[in-house]
């Protein structure tokens, strides 16, 4: 199939029933979840994933594409009227958004930033679409060796990003490889670690693990630090001046495509992602609009735009790599590619040529969501107010349960429950120690495909296929991977000394 | 003994455990977790041996929870954080033990209910209209929608049996 065929039946495909109905639920959930601090759209998907997999390709895609898409839109909500941030992508709105609703124009800050949001995220869906065909013919260039050094490079890569100890990082991709060998193997059928248990014959579900390791431990970390909102009463007069945040949006429109394109980048490179890309589209403002250092943080709508246009953006960045070669460049990202391969879809060649129409549904759906989001916010945007005020206790109160019955709802057993649980535990002490958790889940999901891929390897290319120049080139870039903390280290080191000097 | 040793060093146990477990299949089942026992055994001790003689625990632990990885577990007196991990843990654990001896139907508005209630002294209304919003959504989404059995729980099994699934 052409690409232009796939487009349009990418875009038949978001605005058919039922896709276009789960678009609008994932829109409507990442909208809630992204307002309430501390929750944010990976909760919302954990909860989600056992939905997921009940549903077509093209029905979940767009149920998980509208739910992260739009986090990052209504997150600013409590950015602007509380100066904490809804997720970790709008920190850098406090300035300038918390200062403005202050002075009394959290209104306008809430227009530029839903707007600022909307054209940056439609603009990320368009630079990914342009993107992916960019690199198709390397995509269908590349063998199985290249794909199994791909998906260690990928390992490798959230390893050494994920905190500043790459070895701790490594050591949990080897254990999440390690905990997806458990079931029955691939090649001859043998059992592995299932200690004689029918539960783990088919392996451990990653949807369960992804529960425990991020849905608990972030519920947890709620409870102990306890970021409710006292009860003040939300402001109700939000409506009024958002069209003049939309008009300081298009006033300053270089702004905002030169942040989204900042936005873009920083999706692209994995494991930069959400939580320094408003930074460093904040700090991009700052040096490059005028007298940006006398105004920036006292109320400056600009220092709104930039953060929202780039955090937004950077989903169709970070899809780019996703989708094209199976290395995720965020969390969000790590997480749906263990949809995809849950689905029995593996990303790269396939998602270039058999899956083409599902790869322009997940851009269509992209953009879709952004605008539609947008609007949601614009329209909505007293209620996503008093949603930002919930009290922690609530949302454990409510969110608990739900995740629990979502974990069971797996295979229908107590085996469920204790898997939960056990993963609970998992996740909560290497959060709490300092051992991160993206690795593992990257590697649990990328196990039985980098297994496969191994063997098949082995199997037609011998030891051949260790001078293949395509596959040198990738392990070049996994060392220099490995060694890039030694160089930032002693960059920082030799700034320092300078510094000190 | 450092506390902080205690993860890695579990780790590197249950790596040996699952590579002595691996010794007797044939070479095609064995050779991925073997290699990956060895690779996992060296670079957890790598670590251990960092904490151990370069005192870098305390100081990573606490910055490794950047880029990918999401939140701390927040600011504040340590030993109040850690009163409140553990609080939070038997409210969680307790849920679990509920689920098993009085099933599902009943523990999940009921947890909503009691942390409610119990834990953040909510009004009655908020404490009862909370947990009907959430049995009534959950009952929507997993039993009409999704079909999900039930856990029944045991003393409905020992008080009523053969008269349950």
């Amino acid at each position: 199939m052409g690409v232009l065929e796939a487009s349009f039946a990418g875009l038949v495909s978001v605005l058919s029933w039922p896709t276009f109905g789960f678009l609008m639920i994932g829109v409507a959930v990442g909208l809630i979840f992204g307002a309430i601090p501390g929750i944010g759209g990976i909760t919302a998907f954990i909860i989600l994933f056992p939905l997921l997999l009940t549903l077509g390709a093209e029905a979940a895609f767009a149920l998980i594409i509208g739910l992260f898409a739009v986090t990052t839109t209504s997150d600013t909500v409590s950015s602007v009227l509380l100066g904490i941030p809804g997720t970790s992508g709008s920190q850098a709105t406090i300035l300038d958004g918390h200062a403005m609703a202050q002075k009394g124009e959290a209104a306008r800050a809430l227009g530029a930033a839903y707007v600022a949001s909307a054209i940056g995220g439609v603009f990320g869906a368009l630079v990914l679409a342009v993107g992916l065909q960019i690199l198709r013919p390397l995509v269908l260039l590349l063998q199985s060796p290249e794909f199994f050094a791909l998906g260690v490079w990928g390992i490798t890569m959230v390893s050494v990003l994920s905190g500043r100890t790459p070895i701790k990082g490594i050591a949990m991709g080897v254990l999440g490889l390690m905990a997806a060998t458990v079931g029955i193997e691939m090649t001859i059928g043998m059992e592995r670690y299932t200690f004689g248990q029918m539960y783990l014959m088919d392996g451990i579900p990653a949807g369960l693990v992804a529960l425990g390791l991020f849905g608990i431990p972030e519920l947890m970390s709620l409870a102990i630090g306890r970021t409710s909102i006292a009860r003040k009463a939300a402001p109700t007069d939000l409506l009024r001046n958002q069209v003049q945040g939309a008009m300081d949006v298009l006033k300053h429109w270089t702004l905002v495509f030169r942040c989204a394109t900042v936005g873009i980048i920083v999706g692209f490179i994995p494991g930069l992602g959400t939580s320094v890309v408003d930074w460093i589209a904040y700090g991009h403002a700052m040096q490059t609009c005028p007298g940006a250092r006398d105004t920036f943080g006292k109320g400056d709508v600009r220092g709104v735009i930039a953060p929202e246009s780039a955090n937004n953006a950077k989903d169709g960045g970070a899809l780019i790599p996703t989708l094209a070669f199976g290395i995720p460049g965020s969390l969000s990202m790590v997480l749906l590619l263990s949809v995809l391969v849950s689905l029995g879809i593996t990303p790269g060649r396939d998602m270039m040529t058999t899956h083409l129409n599902l790869t322009f549904t997940i851009i269509w759906s992209l953009a879709l969501a952004n605008i539609v989001g947008t609007g949601i916010c614009l329209a909505a945007t007293n209620v996503l107010a008093r949603v930002v005020f919930l009290p922690y206790s609530w949302v454990i109160a409510t969110i608990v349960p739900v995740v629990f019955l979502a974990a069971f709802s797996w295979n229908g057993t107590e085996g469920d429950l204790y898997t939960l649980v056990l993963f609970s535990a998992l996740g909560y002490f290497m959060k709490l120690w300092g051992w991160p958790r993206p690795p593992f889940i990257l590697g649990f999901v990328l196990g039985p495909i980098l297994e496969n891929r191994f063997f098949i390897t082995l199997n037609l290319y011998g030891l051949g296929w260790l001078y293949r120049p395509y596959f040198l080139l990738i392990m070049a870039m996994i060392i220099g991977t490995l060694l890039y903390p030694v160089f930032e280290e002693r960059r920082q080191k030799a700034k320092a000394d300078r510094t000190v000097a | 003994m450092k506390v902080s040793i205690l993860f890695p060093l579990t780790c590197i146990a249950v790596l040996l455990f699952l590579g002595w477990k691996a010794q007797p299949w044939s070479f095609s089942a064995k050779l991925f977790p073997l290699c990956l026992v060895g690779l996992g055994v060296f670079l957890l001790s790598v670590q251990v041996l960092r904490e151990l003689w370069g005192g870098v625990a305390s100081a990573e632990s606490q910055g490794d929870q950047q880029s990918m990885d999401v939140g701390m577990m927040g600011d504040g007196d340590p030993s109040v954080l850690r009163w409140r991990g553990v609080e939070i843990w038997a409210w969680l654990l307790g849920f679990l033990l509920a689920i098993l001896i009085i099933g599902m139907l009943i523990s999940l508005p009921l947890f909503s209910f009691l942390y409610l209630k119990v834990h953040a002294r909510e009004r009655w209304w908020i404490s009862i209209l909370i947990p009907l919003l959430v049995g009534s959504f959950m009952y929507g989404l997993f039993e009409v929608v999704l079909h999900t059995p039930w856990v029944e729980g045991w003393l409905w099994e020992l008080l009523l049996p053969g008269r349950l699934g």
